[in-house]
């Protein structure tokens, strides 16, 4: 594990903001971390790079206590970013590369790898607040990223990047994965944490409320439903399954719901007993955007 | 300290590099000697009006004798007429002013018309020469000889004062070098107004352009509030010994320029040569040999490093629990009132007993000692009380930089909120 959090506690006056926080981050992973506004999420993140300290509990850094030599390790990314508008691009990613303990040849190194992959090349001279807001993003991310950190912390990354910009983003996030970075990923879009990560936890109201592997977490909240693909004529009725339009559908193609404890053997066998020819079955994934809504709704309830 | 070091770096280079940075340090000093020269040039040139006022004196009762000193700006003269239209006079535009004495009662009534506004020095020379006139009346009639009265006008009195110290008596000229001190003690204001605001927009710059968590998540909050006090202090350094050589190099020619200005100014003032000798050996340089300026100049030093630093870190501290320019208002107040109520008070030092015993609690007091002890530093102030001054501002800037770095922490990381005193005291009551 890169992280391993135990028994995190943290109070802002009177409000728990995190309470009894237990999340383990597995190296080389991309790690979602989910919950609405207000959940925690941030705090969270801001004890993991030390910048509050925890009222209780204990972070652990690949096995040890969190030191601020791990921080040092750490990309940061945070929600809200933004860069000295007047300072030059180069000199402030060189100045944050400085804070960072990465000598300067190193980093100018660094920043022109980078800023090739981002073609940013000519605008290392300008000041901040000529570039666009996209590339001032770009800008945000390579100062994370310029000390090749172990743990990558991105806190809403896709907030103010265009669809092109976003894609770029998410190949990027991917390639880091791929080279051994493990990556923690705060994020409201679903179907991008959907598409990146291994992992996640859901956080609301300073609790864990979801935590382990995506496929664990969507196979506890699967509701054995199933898109089937078939030749012939559907029932109108039935007593086992109910039998639903799939909107993007084509003509035969629909899903199938069953209604009470019914396997997908039993519902298989009506359709086959009435002479309909399957070519395909498939289970219906929940998707993150409903095990969001519903693990939240059953806490506050 | 590294890092410290290297939000200091930034600060500095950052600001200096400004062209506003270069133009203001060139210009500023500039700027104040149009300024003083314009204002020397203006007082010179009014001592010596294009042409008097003319007054019209009406004088039924004869109370004045017919005779009435004329002023330098102003001119004086009798109506044969006991009762002219007054109004008709002024309209023809012959007359300035007219003085109407009305004596009919015990207590004489004196008048003056005019149709535009009287001035106040036209008005109190007038008043002088009436004053003068009639007392000299009253000495002749109570059988005094005119050229004794004129004797008695011309005499004055040159006052040394001699202070003994260590069984030797030097003459004592702690006025001029209180001015040394308040010039001093202004610098010192001036700095940290200037730059005690320039670490307030500097964090308030980090808190909305949301650079400040990038920051914090590779340098402690009060480690930034250090560098960027730290930084900005030397901008404030560097502009003010550029000052300095600046004024040290037109110092040379321009005392020429201003001493040949003083000599004929005083001569036309004074129209008394030995007047003017015995005034300027007065005002001469033999003050400042005594003064003991490296002295001087070190607790300056001490002074403005030391209210700086108190001062800057209060600013660092409204600027990091604001969001903007705007709600930085209700907290300037308390922490610039101290310091404008101490440059007024100083002002009041000069003249008066600056051994007294608020002078004295206020040049202990942090919030006021650096521009209030500045003036009391040339009158000789006894050394245990500077050392304590100096105590109490090292304390009172290591509370205010505590204090200060309490809220930087929570303050900087708090947005979008209205900012109130209330939550102020929530962010240093607050555990990061």
């Amino acid at each position: 594990m890169i992280i391993e959090t135990k028994d995190l506690n943290k109070k802002f006056q009177s409000k728990q903001v995190l309470d009894h926080i237990n999340i383990n981050i597995p190296k080389g992973s991309i790690f979602g971390l989910l919950g609405p506004n207000g959940a925690g999420k941030t705090t969270f993140i801001r004890l993991l790079t030390k910048i509050i300290e925890p009222d209780s509990g204990e972070i652990l850094f690949e096995g040890k206590p969190l030191s601020m030599s791990d921080v040092y390790q750490m990309g940061y990314l945070p929600e809200e970013r933004g860069l000295y508008k007047k300072m030059g691009v180069e000199e402030q990613l060189l100045f944050f590369a400085s804070l960072k303990n990465i000598p300067n040849n190193q980093a100018k190194k660094a920043i022109k790898n980078w800023a090739e992959k981002f073609d940013l090349g000519k605008l290392l001279k300008k000041p901040a607040e000529e570039l666009s807001k996209g590339m001032q993003q770009k800008v945000q991310l390579m100062a994370s990223l310029l000390h090749n950190p172990k743990l990558l912390i991105l806190d809403e990354p896709f907030s103010g990047f265009d669809p092109i910009h976003a894609q770029l983003l998410q190949e990027e996030i991917i390639a880091l994965k791929e080279q051994g970075t493990s990556i923690v990923l705060s994020s409201h879009r679903m179907d991008t944490v959907e598409q990146l990560c291994d992992h996640l936890a859901l956080i609301n109201q300073g609790k864990v409320i979801l935590d382990g592997e995506l496929e664990e977490i969507q196979k506890a909240y699967s509701k054995q439903e199933w898109i089937l693909e078939y030749d012939g004529e559907l029932p109108q009725t039935n007593e086992l399954f109910k039998i639903d339009c799939l909107k993007d559908s084509k003509e035969k193609r629909v899903l199938i719901k069953p209604i009470g404890k019914v396997s997908l053997n039993e519902m298989l066998a009506v359709l086959l007993n009435q002479g309909i020819s399957i070519k395909s079955v498939k289970e219906q994934k929940p998707n993150m955007n409903t095990i969001f809504i519903e693990a939240v709704a059953q806490t506050q309830k | 300290m590294h890092k410290i070091l290297i939000i200091a770096q930034r600060e500095f280079l950052t600001r200096v590099r400004k062209k506003s940075f270069v133009i203001m340090t060139i210009l500023s000093p500039l700027l104040l000697l149009v300024f003083y020269g314009v204002i020397f040039y203006l007082n010179i040139k009014k001592q010596a009006p294009d042409e008097p006022i003319s007054v019209m004196v009406v004088d039924p009762t004869n109370l004045l004798n017919n005779s009435l000193p004329n002023e330098k700006t102003v001119f004086f003269k009798f109506a044969q007429d006991s009762a002219p239209n007054i109004e008709n006079m002024l309209n023809v535009g012959q007359w300035d002013l007219v003085l109407e004495i009305n004596h009919n009662k015990q207590q004489p009534l004196f008048n003056l018309y005019s149709l535009n506004n009287i001035g106040f020095l036209e008005k109190a020379s007038i008043s002088n020469a009436l004053t003068q006139q009639i007392q000299q009346n009253k000495l002749i009639e109570n059988g005094i000889s005119p050229k004794l009265i004129q004797q008695i006008n011309q005499m004055s009195v040159q006052l040394n004062a001699i202070q003994i110290k260590d069984h030797n008596a030097k003459a004592n000229h702690s006025e001029m070098g209180a001015l040394v001190g308040f010039i001093m003690a202004f610098v010192i204001y001036l700095f940290i107004f200037l730059y005690g605001v320039q670490v307030m927009k500097g964090a308030i710059e980090e808190k909305s352009s949301r650079i400040v968590e990038i920051l914090v998540s590779s340098i402690k909050p009060t480690e930034l509030m250090y560098g960027k006090i730290l930084g900005i202090a030397g901008v404030g350094m560097t502009q003010f010994l550029i000052w300095v050589v600046v004024c040290l190099g037109l110092m040379g020619p321009l005392s020429g320029i201003i001493g040949e200005l003083v000599q004929t100014n005083l001569e036309t003032s004074l129209q008394s040569s030995a007047q003017v000798q015995n005034l300027t050996q007065n005002i001469g340089m033999e003050w400042l040999a005594e003064l003991n300026l490296p002295f001087m100049f070190a607790l300056f030093i001490c002074y403005f490093i030391g209210g700086y630093l108190f001062y800057g870190a209060l600013f660092a501290a409204v600027g990091a629990a604001v969001d903007n320019d705007t709600d930085t208002q209700q907290f300037m107040m308390p922490i610039t009132m101290p310091l404008v109520f101490s440059l007024i008070y100083s002002q009041s030092i000069i003249g008066t007993n600056p051994d007294g015993v608020l002078t004295t609690f206020l040049s202990m007091l942090p919030f006021t000692s650096p521009v209030v002890m500045m003036v009391r530093i040339p009158y000789g102030v006894p050394t245990i009380e500077l050392v304590t001054s100096l105590i109490c501002l090292c304390a009172g800037f290591m509370m205010s930089v505590w204090f200060a770095g309490k809220i930087y922490s929570v303050g900087l990381l708090n947005y979008g909120n209205k900012t109130t005193y209330k939550t102020v005291w929530k962010m240093f009551r607050q555990r990061n």
